[in-house]
């Protein structure tokens, strides 16, 4: 109880879009991972995200009627009060400067999350695991077969 | 923070080396990552009639230029084995 008084009381002093003395506001780390998620895919040069063991899932869960990918895949994020860390696993495309990329993801989720959820974005983090190759066309395979 | 992982600049340093006039086939890439910096070693197979010390040159030249643009790292050295300098087929005299 002592606790949640103390907060009470701090709250105010620093208050925010999201914490106020009328309320606080908290948002899901699930909400903050599907906003990350859809900003980097939005990115041209992003193939995808997730690492390995993750992509093959979702290959998958694709395949399974009634079931949709995972947005939140290759995304891990930590959500405070007031401050959001996000760090992302990305697959690039072959022939995109990784650097330039990066800063453009970097901006893109910084601004969908600072938007959408009045949350301070304070890191992201990026790790390219791995290159789409222009000669590893799995899923043309696929769709090839109808036309 | 950025990271690219060994394998994706290993990946696209063997793409990036076929891009070279006169390499084609297996080219496969090794890549140490230290930091923001990569070591790469390249194994390169080349055709018999091909100039090895000529055409080992434009590779190391482009890979250097090419790694460090795609990845971001920069790219310290780019060793390269020549493997199988296998002779073409040879022509056949009669059709």
């Amino acid at each position: 109880m002592t606790a949640t008084a103390e907060k009470n009381t701090v709250a105010p002093a620093t208050e925010s879009a999201l914490v106020t003395k009328q309320g606080t506001t908290t948002i899901a780390d699930t909400v903050v991972q599907k906003i990350a998620g859809l900003a980097a895919r939005e990115v041209t040069g992003v193939y995808d995200l997730g690492g390995g063991a993750a992509r093959a899932l979702s290959a998958i869960r694709d395949r399974i009627p009634g079931a949709s990918a995972s947005v939140g895949q290759g995304v891990t994020v930590e959500v405070g009060e007031k401050q959001a860390a996000v760090d992302l696993q990305i697959l690039v495309e072959y022939g995109v400067a990784i650097a330039d990329l990066a800063r453009a993801v970097r901006r893109n989720v910084i601004t969908a999350i600072e938007q959408m959820t009045g949350l301070e974005v304070v890191e992201v983090n990026i790790n390219v695991n791995d290159v789409h190759l222009p000669g590893d066309d799995d899923e043309t395979a696929t769709s090839d077969r109808v036309r | 923070m950025t990271t690219v992982a060994p394998r994706a600049v290993r990946r696209i340093a063997a793409h990036a080396a076929r891009e070279v006039d006169g390499v084609g086939g297996d080219v496969t890439a090794e890549a140490t990552v230290d930091g923001e910096t990569t070591t790469l070693d390249v194994r390169l197979p080349l055709a018999y009639p091909a100039p090895i010390a000529s055409t080992v040159e434009r590779v190391r030249a482009h890979l250097l230029g090419r790694t460090a643009e795609l990845t971001g790292l920069g790219t310290r050295r780019v060793d390269i084995t020549v493997a199988l300098a296998r002779p073409e087929q040879p022509k056949r005299r009669v059709r």
